[in-house]
């Protein structure tokens, strides 16, 4: 949403002075892509009872006492726009209005310029502590806990295959089988400049989905900065956190560059009323370098995020990380207008490895009940390449957005069985067969303003997988599986979406969308062989003959955005036939198979308040119900109903937070596919502050879960708790 | 009519070509050559596929004409493997060529050795043989070492009968699917073992270390000569318990079970 959102040019001219105090300010207001003037547009001053409308041409006066100001210019299709100026003269500026147009995805600034929308910017700037942090507030998004480490996000409910996360539109793909790399764990908070979340299938720009697209963008060189450096650190009392992370960019003309490095160390955490939960620490050091070099109309962009973590515990699992190495590259081509018809080309390359090591060498294995009296070593390894290009055209009120998408995955895994009794031979299981994936996509997402209160958009994505396994041992376990050989399998799959947005008022959106989405099984689905997952105890294989997923989808978002207050809202339905899940076999085996249809009915809403310029309110609740049919319970780890409100007051050289998050029981339960229990409802409240000693010195302090309560989501993996009463602090400096 | 000469010189060519290669053939670099022995002017060389041990061993014989070293290839062999211990004898399974004619220049046989040899007690095989050249019969015999292996199981059945089960094949199991072949024999005398056809099999592969067993095996049947073949399906490396249940008539005549590891 960032590239349309509002440009503001303010061009300003010295003028004569006016009467005391007071000022004139002449303006015109332009159409960003016509360049022509709109009239009536709506022109507040806000926090006065002042105001004006626009001409025929789009001119405008308005008479401004001494002293800052910011005007809203809102206009039927345009995004509303807000200018702030500082009225010591008199002045003339124009304001360029963009055309409003459908996003899929809500954009959330962490950090940089924040978004015109005041309730947008609302979880903007360094405030939290980590990217989990970030995502975990976010509504519609939930985080699936399985330690005190890299928490896996699931979007409505709705995770691993059925979503997709990129980093920086970035296919990445994990290396444990036991889903202990989720790929957010890559991006600090500190190179996290904003989150596009795309809620449900209507976005399939970087891939087909039915649950939906996080993209994790990273911060870039900045071209005028020529240096500019900053360090924090800080500690968490709940894991005994230490951590250091800083950042410095470097820009010299056409160059710029931009560095960061992130050390974490924690010990065990604590639950909820001192419940202490040994084995729980890390180690994690991330590090990332950016270079840029720009001409006229193009940049490149060289990118690379190392991260490496070791000995993160894993209370809820059979096993620990014992390492975790992930280098991701990327290099990054990016033309602005080469024509007058194409504002933009984007062609980027990328290539990453992950390998991850587990095992259960701190463990006592044998007080387990599932495969006792041995160690099972684990490893896993993923390289992904891919090509990703995108053009787009504009035209008059259309803009058009063709995607090529490449990109080839091999993913390995393998397990060790190590007995305790020494008479036993060391057993050895390929669980992943050297799978290969190659992808081959286009996209097509045409926008049109239909009229200037009607928007239309519309997507069409197709793609092509093959996939072969290439490792001998895991191909023949699996062929012994399925009794047959030639497993090697090719998918052809196309999406589309449409998607209209009336505008019945300068203040009120309605949006109607609409989606046939497709997803593919993902590689484990096609080929795992022998997972263990610990949510059901079951040891699942996958099942070379899947059916892709498909889902029909239609949502209803209705906005309104007032001086003070923007509220949104939404109803949303997802029917998916052929949803994938295991079906036992003779326990402990599940097969993958295409069991049913299930689908998901919901809604979220989100209220922004901003009663004074420092004083804000953010409510929000979501509600999803789930069902799949063949099995007649609901698809697992659904949350219950919850709320969350917080309420900050932002003063010159301070902030205080104050955050609850409220959550109702989940009696719903998935006792087949997941082996749930009923969760109970909490209430979490956490208070948080930030103070500017220095302008080069800032001190944030806070205590999470003040009343220390024993809880756990329902998307905990085996129940395992959330954070107890955590005191933290930070301390920032910047130059 | 002028193509004769072409025809006539390509036909030559083919049978020198056999020929040729009848008198300088080798089975020694498929094969382990036993031994070679004379008698009423036939040399007799004796091949198998490895190193004998217990269980089913493939045996091969090859005759020729002392003279000449001519190839001969229709007769008949009848091999019988004698042990010899503390002065009793016994006999084995044993497997002779159904056919006068020679497979690719040897005549198939194979032994089923119940025990392993040593320094107190030997297997002895006792080669007889009768050419179909000239008509020249006679026997020859040689002392074989046989090592020890875990793929034979000696036993009584629930008809007090003695039974012997052997795990023919894969001598090498691996990961994934396997033909699997066992042989069933009754003892019927000291010196005669009579395959057994009319048996079923119940095999159960399992991992004793991890209790869980494997999908799609195939339970052996009966193809020829008391030889069963069915499929094992082994889904990692380790060690595996084949737990087999032999039936006749539905009603369990032994059980017995083959450990391997892969
Ligand atoms: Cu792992
Ligand atoms: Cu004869």
């Amino acid at each position: 949403m960032k590239l349309l959102q509002p440009i503001i040019l303010i061009i300003m001219l010295n003028a004569a002075l006016q009467a005391q105090q007071r000022f004139t300010l002449s303006g015109k207001i332009i159409d960003a892509d016509t360049r022509e003037g709109i009239p009536y547009v709506n022109i507040l001053v806000e926090d006065t009872y002042e105001g004006t409308a626009s001409d025929s041409a789009g001119g405008f006066i308005l008479n401004l006492l001494q002293g800052r100001h910011t005007l809203k210019c809102m206009s039927m299709g345009y995004e509303m726009a807000r200018l702030t100026l500082d009225m010591r003269e008199s002045k003339t500026a124009v304001v360029m209005l963009k055309p409003h147009a459908i996003e899929f995805s809500e954009e959330i600034i962490i950090y940089g310029q924040p978004l015109q929308r005041a309730e947008e910017t609302y979880y903007l700037e360094n405030k939290l502590n980590t990217t989990d942090d970030v995502l975990e507030k976010i509504n519609g998004l939930s985080m699936i806990r399985r330690a005190n480490f890299a928490l896996e996000p699931s979007i409505r409910g709705l995770s691993a295959g059925q979503i997709n996360v990129l980093v920086d539109d970035m296919k990445i793909f994990g290396a444990c089988i036991d889903k202990m790399d989720p790929v957010t764990s890559y991006v600090e908070i500190d190179n996290l400049q904003k989150l596009d979340l795309a809620k449900g299938g209507f976005d399939m720009t970087y891939g087909q989905t039915i649950g939906g697209t996080l993209n994790l963008k990273t911060g870039r060189p900045e071209f005028n900065k020529p240096f500019s450096a900053g360090i924090e650190s800080g500690y968490e009392s709940v894991s005994d956190l230490r951590f250091l992370r800083g950042h410095s960019n470097w820009s010299k003309g056409q160059w710029a560059a931009r560095g960061s490095f992130s050390v974490k160390s924690a010990g065990d955490y604590y639950a909820g009323h001192r419940q202490r939960w040994s084995n729980s620490g890390f180690d994690k050091t991330n590090y990332k370098i950016d270079v840029s070099k720009k001409w006229a109309t193009q940049t490149l962009t060289m990118s690379y995020i190392g991260d490496v973590a070791e000995d993160i515990g894993y209370p809820a699992l059979l096993m620990d990380t014992r390492r975790a190495e992930a280098n991701i590259a990327g290099i990054e081509h990016a033309w602005n207008n080469p024509r007058a018809n194409i504002r933009s080309v984007k062609t980027k390359i990328y290539y990453n490895t992950i390998d991850h090591r587990m095992d259960d060498y701190d463990r006592d294995v044998t007080a387990r009940t599932f495969m006792p009296n041995m160690y099972m070593p684990m490893t896993g390894t993923t390289r992904t390449m891919g090509v990703l290009s995108e053009i787009n055209f504009t035209g008059e009120s259309q803009t058009l957005k063709i995607i090529g998408d490449v990109y080839a995955m091999k993913a390995f895994a393998d397990m060790t069985m190590e007995s305790l009794d020494p008479a036993a031979s060391p057993m050895y299981v390929v669980n992943l067969a050297d799978v290969r994936v190659q992808n081959y996509a286009i996209a097509l997402d045409y926008h049109r303003r239909l009229k200037t209160d009607l928007f239309w958009r519309s997507s069409v994505r197709a793609d092509f997988s093959r996939r072969t396994l290439h490792d001998r041992f895991g191909r023949r376990e699996l062929e012994g599986y399925w009794n047959r050989s030639g497993l090697n399998r090719s998918y052809f799959i196309a999406s589309a979406s449409t998607a209209f947005d009336y505008q019945f008022s300068v203040q009120h959106r309605l949006r109607w969308s609409l989606a046939r989405s497709i997803r593919l099984p993902s590689h484990q689905e096609n080929y795992g062989f022998y997972f263990y997952n610990v949510s059901d105890g079951f040891v699942y294989t996958g099942n070379p003959e899947l059916k892709p997923e498909i889902s029909y989808q239609t949502e209803v978002t209705f906005e309104s955005t007032n001086d003070r207050y923007a509220l949104k809202a939404n109803v949303f339905y997802n029917r998916i036939h052929n949803y994938i899940g295991g079906r036992i076999e003779e326990a402990p085996f599940k097969t993958y198979y295409n069991l049913s249809s299930a689908y998901i009915v919901g809604s979220e809403a989100s209220v922004y308040w901003g009663f004074t310029p420092s004083f804000g309110l953010m409510t929000s609740a979501n509600y999803k119900y789930s069902q799949i049919d063949a099995l007649d319970e609901p698809i697992p780890y659904m949350p219950p109903l919850e709320v969350i409100a917080s309420a900050r007051w932002t003063k010159k050289n301070y902030w205080l937070e104050l955050y609850g998050k409220i959550a109702a029981p989940q009696k719903r339960l998935a006792k087949i596919s997941a082996a749930e229990t009923v969760t109970d409802g909490f209430t979490i409240v956490n208070f948080r502050s930030g103070v500017k000693v220095r302008s080069f010195m800032e001190l944030q302090c806070g205590v999470e879960n003040i009343f220390d309560t024993l809880y756990h989501e329902h998307s905990s993996i085996n129940r395992l708790p959330g954070r107890g009463r955590n005191i933290y602090v930070t301390l920032a400096l910047k130059y | 009519m002028n193509r004769f000469p072409i025809m006539a010189f390509i036909v030559g060519l083919m049978l020198t070509g056999c020929e040729s290669n009848d008198s300088d053939r080798s089975f020694s670099d498929d094969y382990l050559l036993l031994g070679t022995y004379y008698n009423q002017g036939v040399k007799v060389e004796v091949y198998a596929e490895d190193s004998l041990a217990v269980g089913y061993n493939p045996i091969y014989v090859a005759l020729y004409d002392s003279t000449d070293n001519r190839p001969i290839e229709e007769g008949h062999v009848l091999l019988t493997p004698v042990m010899h211990m503390m002065g009793l004898t016994h006999s084995a399974p044993v497997e002779n060529p159904d056919d006068v004619n020679a497979v690719d220049g040897l005549f198939p046989c194979a032994a089923v050795f119940q025990m392993p040899g040593n320094a107190m007690e030997y297997w002895e095989l006792v080669v007889d043989f009768h050419e179909h050249h000239e008509g020249r019969s006679g026997e020859i015999s040689l002392q074989v070492p046989v090592k020890n292996s875990e793929r034979c199981r000696v036993l009584t059945g629930a008809d007090t009968a003695k039974y012997i089960v052997t795990w023919m094949a894969p001598l090498q199991t691996e990961v994934g699917m396997n033909d699997i072949t066992f042989t069933v024999h009754k003892m019927e005398s000291m010196m005669s073992f009579v395959p057994v056809t009319d048996v079923t099999f119940e095999m159960t592969p399992s991992m004793p270390s991890m209790g869980h067993g494997s999908p799609n095996n195939m339970n052996p049947s009966h193809t020829q000569k008391g030889h069963y073949s069915g499929q094992l399906n082994c889904t990692m490396s380790g060690d595996w318990r084949i737990d087999l249940v032999i039936k006749r008539n539905d009603v369990s005549l032994l059980t017995t079970y083959f450990d391997i590891v892969i």
